[in-house]
């Protein structure tokens, strides 16, 4: 059961995120807390105009980092989305991020496809106490995009399990 | 102290003992700090008043009422009784440690507290001896400050602490986090020589010290760790009752009211507004009965052959650290487990059919204090045996196979 819900991907990386620590100067920027374990992470974003033809002068996320501390859970996704936001338009970004949140928070598996490596949380159903570890960084993200600079916490958001 | 086959007739009376985890594996319940499992006598009192003897108190005049009058001011004598209060109407119900505390923290803002004075807390306080304070003050010119820890996650106090604008301290007995004792004594004395009003929080230590021996002003605890069905206690001495103004106002705490104004009924009643927690109030009641069939100092005693036991077994584990060693301890024991995040311990630890707990147990100051953002705690009472330890060991061996750790 436990071996489940850690699977490989999730334990590398827990002990070898990617593109973490702080990143400074960005543009935008959001603190995601859970007040029941105290896990905390800063979601760091540099969005730039973007230059290619086609992108209708919108924005894209030239670089994106996390710092902070949590379980396997927390970092792990923390990690995917970094690796999965960047160099995405920051329209793209946002439908990923509300594809993802759904996938986990109600386990939407006709979403399995368009959540990448995110899938490896399918299983997250099985510990409704840990969704909310898995949905932190998304949520911050989500705030960071739409607001610039946010704080969000696992028990105000809307749609919190 | 019990023998084996005393132990295992003694777990029987806890009927949860014998249900499985949720998973199907054998329930190994160590999150006793956090609420602790009832005893038949307990539930069989509880649902015959909840089928039988139904009936609000201090209200009516018909014979229910009456007796449920009676048996609610019997068990208020009973719990006087067992604190070594000077008179039942020390005794003020609550609904448990946290209304306890707030009632304190309003109280005596409004009726004790003066701009410029200081409450002192400490650093090992669970929230809710922090927030309630925090609330209560924070339209008052009062200073809050804090006994700090040492980094063994003792008290590091001395007596420049208690100076002359300190009017209250409020501190709590044993630690949620460590199950380090705090030895009350000599700071309640201190406090006593200097007019200091003292509060104990003895959340914790209701379940494993005798609280005869604390002579503060006032003292809190719950029911539910305690082995009752709910409900809590506030301890407050007679003569430092008009410290304390009433938190809440209502039905039953009056004296006489008027549009221009009430008056209050004498202590306890001007501190139990409303309707009570009847039936988890006589299950104070009940519980008392419990601990009374048996001898509370043998209970203790194996509780604490157990706890050292336990504490051993983990240490023998590579990689887990026990959090704060200060001495003396008891029944409660955080850990941490060097490349593993206790929320992830924790959720492995329950597919193993243990419950601990995992996070900052309401300590955020502690951790601080501590450098931590959280551990894995575990946590005993008289009815675990080392069959449950040796279930958390091979739990956390199971984290550190998976973990690679």
């Amino acid at each position: 059961m436990s071996e489940a819900l850690y699977q490989q991907i999730i334990l590398d990386h827990n002990r070898s995120p990617k593109n973490f620590g702080r990143l400074e100067p960005c543009t935008h920027h959001a603190k995601g807390y859970n007040p029941l374990c105290g896990d905390q992470y800063e979601v760091f974003i540099l969005l730039e105009k973007a230059l290619e033809a086609g992108t209708n002068g919108g924005e894209t996320i030239e670089e994106i980092r996390f710092s902070g501390e949590g379980c396997a859970i927390s970092k792990a996704s923390a990690s995917l989305m970094t690796q999965q936001l960047k160099g995405m338009s920051s329209e793209k970004a946002l439908k990923k991020i509300e594809a993802t949140l759904d996938f986990i928070r109600n386990q939407n598996r006709s979403l399995e496809a368009d959540v990448g490596k995110m899938k490896v949380f399918s299983n997250l159903h099985k510990y409704p106490m840990r969704i909310k570890c898995a949905v932190l960084a998304w949520h911050a993200c989500e705030k960071a995009l739409t607001e610039k600079e946010a704080v969000v916490s696992t028990e105000t958001q809307e749609g919190s399990p | 102290m019990f023998t084996q086959q005393e132990h295992q007739a003694f777990r029987l009376e806890f009927p949860q003992l014998e249900e499985r985890h949720p998973n199907g594996k054998r329930l190994c319940y160590l999150d006793n700090a956090s609420t602790s499992l009832k005893p038949n006598h307990v539930l069989n009192c509880f649902q015959k008043h909840m089928r039988q003897e139904v009936s609000n108190v201090h209200r009516g005049i018909h014979s229910l009422s009456q007796l449920a009058t009676d048996k609610y001011e019997t068990t208020r004598a009973q719990l006087a009784t067992w604190l070594g209060a000077a008179s039942p109407s020390e005794v003020i119900f609550t609904r448990g440690t946290t209304y306890g505390l707030n009632l304190l923290a309003h109280g005596l803002a409004r009726s004790y507290l003066q701009a410029g004075d200081t409450v002192l807390l400490t650093e090992m306080e669970h929230h809710s001896n922090f927030v309630s304070w925090q609330h209560h003050l924070e339209k008052k010119d009062v200073k809050i400050e804090y006994i700090p820890l040492n980094d063994q996650g003792g008290l590091d106090f001395d007596l420049s602490m208690l100076h002359d604008k300190v009017k209250v301290l409020s501190i709590v007995h044993q630690s949620n986090v460590s199950g380090t004792v705090n030895d009350l004594a000599p700071l309640l004395q201190a406090c006593r020589e200097r007019g200091i009003f003292t509060v104990v929080d003895a959340a914790q230590s209701v379940s494993h010290l005798d609280l005869r021996q604390v002579d503060a002003d006032a003292l809190v605890f719950s029911g539910h760790k305690w082995c009752a069905a709910g409900a809590g206690v506030l301890y407050l001495k007679a003569n430092k009752q008009a410290c304390v103004a009433p938190l809440e106002g209502g039905g039953s705490m009056i004296e006489t009211v008027g549009k221009e104004g009430s008056t209050f009924a004498p202590p306890p009643t001007c501190y139990e507004a409303g309707t009570p927690p009847i039936a988890e109030i006589f299950s104070l009641g009940d519980a008392l009965h419990f601990f009374g069939q048996h001898d509370f100092k043998h209970l203790c005693d194996w509780e604490r052959s157990l706890y050292q036991y336990a504490c051993d077994q983990l240490e023998k584990v590579p990689g887990v650290k026990i959090v704060s060693k200060e001495t003396p301890r008891s029944a409660v024991v955080s850990f941490i487990l060097e490349g593993v995040h206790p929320h992830d311990i924790g959720s492995i630890l329950d597919e193993e059919g243990v419950c601990v707990r995992a996070g900052h147990h309401c300590c955020q100051p502690f951790m601080e204090a501590m450098g931590l953002t959280a551990t894995t705690r575990a946590s005993f009472l008289w009815y675990n045996n080392e069959e449950d330890v040796d279930q958390l060991v091979r739990g956390i061996l199971k984290v550190k196979e998976i973990f690679h750790v």
